[in-house]
């Protein structure tokens, strides 16, 4: 499994746990979607490459996830990847958050 | 049928593979034919029933192992029956072995062999062997316990073994020619792949753009360099640069070889038409979008599209989803413009923006391919190196930085498997002045653009009669 799920306080955190997003690993996280709450974070922290069947999943999940009025977060994410979220316009659906300013969510 | 074993593989290909087999087949057939001359040998003891029975039961064995399988090529027995049928003559001889001797033991290994070969697994010989061996030494065990003396073998015990090797021998040499027959079969569609692949590489290759163009002022170089024989990344050239509208765009489809190639060319051919029907980058991009949504099962493209205005050096970039493109004019900007890539969701819409171009000014266009262009240890080129190349050679010509540019990546990749389509496009304004016109002038003009490159004159192209409208409203 790709994937860690905790359950908070109408939050859920994501946690990716594979080195890279790939087709196979984004379906994984889009079969997550149906456990997100009211806010979602997505944790980037062992991601190291996302190719674009990862880039094309995860922008599908998130404007889903968005037209459903859930929020979402992804937080350690990489330099590089906080460039391509820019490029795709991920950061307008899953703004980038400080892993700290999550904790507190989960934890309330 | 014994034509028939002797031929299972093709003997025009795989020599050595066809004397192998040969080899095991011939083996067989000597053995067995040993084995029965000593049994009925003049000279032999008196044969007491239990040959008899050694005998009947290795034949059995025999006859299932070559005659089985040719009734399964025939398709006389299906798999499971011929499995049902080496259980129940499994059956027989382990309780043969009983009455007649322990080494008929023996004859079930051409069977479990038989088996392990119809599941094409190596693997599963070993381990029913490994079983069997343990059901016989527990059957022992008990039959020791309760006092059962199984008969020794002797002298019939080795017209058993004889029998069952050469039975051994025939199974693994049907083994080994099913084996060979695949793997002359994968060579073969190997081959008509690639040949494929090639044709389809030469295609796609002939399909692209030119990769270099120099007109007046303006000059423009593009190298792509797939991951694989066809690739996903694309450049495309809406007519014309120098004097009069100019579109350049780059795209990238998600994924890589022949569905990449197909997307890529289903993507440009309807960005060829939504771009001669509109001007604007962003509206262009907003049709292909909306285009591609009722294409079912489409993948992500991102693509960026610009166009050059030269009467007043402005360039316009729409961008979904691409690589910010990098402006180059003794300091180094990128264009901040994000978008959804196209193929995600129909309810989008593009931003444009707009730019002077000075002179002595170029526009760097990329796919990801360059930055995510890995080592051998999984380390990125990534966005900083490609940057800092770029002020290193930002003096030079569109091709010779194009050249520079690649030798960077791969003096980075170390001849590391390349991960991705690598597509990079300079766009370069000439430090001289260019040419003023008119707006009078820009219908004859681009009649002439069209001519130079081959291509369906303005009349049939409802986006050049827009663009004399639009451009007045410009100036």
């Amino acid at each position: 499994m790709a994937l860690k799920i905790e359950q908070g306080n109408d939050v859920t955190m994501i946690h990716i746990l594979n080195d890279s997003v790939d087709a196979v690993s984004a379906r994984e996280i889009s079969a997550a979607g149906n456990q997100m709450q009211g806010t979602t974070v997505l944790d980037f922290g062992s991601v190291l490459f996302i190719n674009s069947a990862g880039i094309s999943a995860l922008l599908k999940l998130v404007i889903e996830a968005r037209k459903q009025g859930k929020k979402l977060f992804a937080v350690n994410v990489t330099a590089h990847h906080r460039k391509v979220f820019e490029m795709v316009d991920m950061l307008r659906y899953m703004p980038i958050a400080k892993p700290d300013d999550m904790l507190p969510l989960m934890k309330s | 049928m014994l034509d028939d074993l002797w031929n299972t593989p093709k003997k025009n290909k795989g020599l050595t593979d066809v004397r192998l087999y040969q080899l095991a087949v011939g083996l067989a057939i000597v053995t067995t034919l040993l084995a029965v001359g000593i049994a009925l040998f003049p000279g032999n003891k008196t044969t007491p029933w239990t040959i008899w029975l050694q005998i009947g039961v290795a034949g059995l064995v025999f006859a299932f192992t070559v005659g089985g399988d040719n009734l399964t090529k025939q398709g006389k027995l299906d798999s499971r029956s011929w499995l049902i049928l080496a259980g129940i003559i499994c059956t027989i001889v382990f309780i043969s072995s009983f009455f007649a001797g322990d080494y008929l033991n023996i004859l079930l290994a051409p069977i479990l062999v038989g088996v392990g070969q119809r599941r094409g697994d190596g693997r599963l010989i070993i381990y029913l062997s490994l079983s069997t061996a343990g059901l016989i030494l527990l059957v022992h065990i008990l039959f020791l316990l309760v006092g059962w003396q199984i008969p020794q073998s002797d002298e019939q015990g080795t017209i058993a073994s004889i029998i069952a090797l050469s039975g051994v021998g025939l199974s693994l040499a049907t083994f080994l020619g099913t084996h060979f027959k695949l793997v002359e079969t994968y060579r073969e569609e190997a081959a008509s792949k690639a040949s494929e692949m090639e044709v389809a590489h030469d295609i796609q290759t002939s399909l692209m753009p030119p990769s270099e163009i120099v007109t007046g002022n303006w000059s423009m170089a593009a190298r792509s360099i797939p991951a694989r024989d066809v690739g996903g990344d694309f450049y495309e050239y809406i007519p014309y640069l120098d004097k009069g509208i100019g579109g350049i765009a780059i795209g990238d489809v998600a994924g890589k070889g022949i569905p990449a190639a197909l997307q890529m060319a289903v993507v440009r051919t309807v960005f060829r038409i939504e771009a001669r029907r509109r001007i604007f980058p962003a509206e262009t991009l907003y049709s292909v979008n909306m285009a591609l949504q009722a294409e079912r099962s489409f993948g992500m493209v991102t693509m960026l599209y610009a166009f050059v205005d030269p009467a007043t050096s402005t360039l316009h970039v729409a961008n979904a989803g691409h690589n910010f493109p990098i402006i180059l004019n003794g300091k180094m900007d990128e264009v901040r413009l994000p978008g959804l890539p196209l193929g995600i969701d129909d309810s989008v819409e593009y931003d444009e923006r707009q730019m002077k171009i000075a002179p002595g000014t170029s526009v760097i266009f990329y796919t990801d391919g360059v930055v995510e262009a890995m080592d051998a240890n999984g380390e990125m080129y990534g966005f900083e190196n490609f940057r800092d190349a770029i002020m290193r050679y930002q003096n030079l010509e569109p091709r010779d930085m194009l050249d520079v540019l690649f030798k960077e990546i791969s003096d980075f990749t170390q001849g590391a498997a390349q991960s991705d389509d690598i597509t990079v496009l300079i766009l370069q304004y000439a430090r001289v002045e260019s040419e003023e016109i008119s707006p009078e002038d820009y219908g004859q003009k681009v009649d002439e653009m069209f001519a130079s490159v081959n291509r369906v004159p303005h009349e049939e192209e409802p986006m050049l009669e827009g663009f004399e409208e639009e451009s007045v409203n410009w100036i």
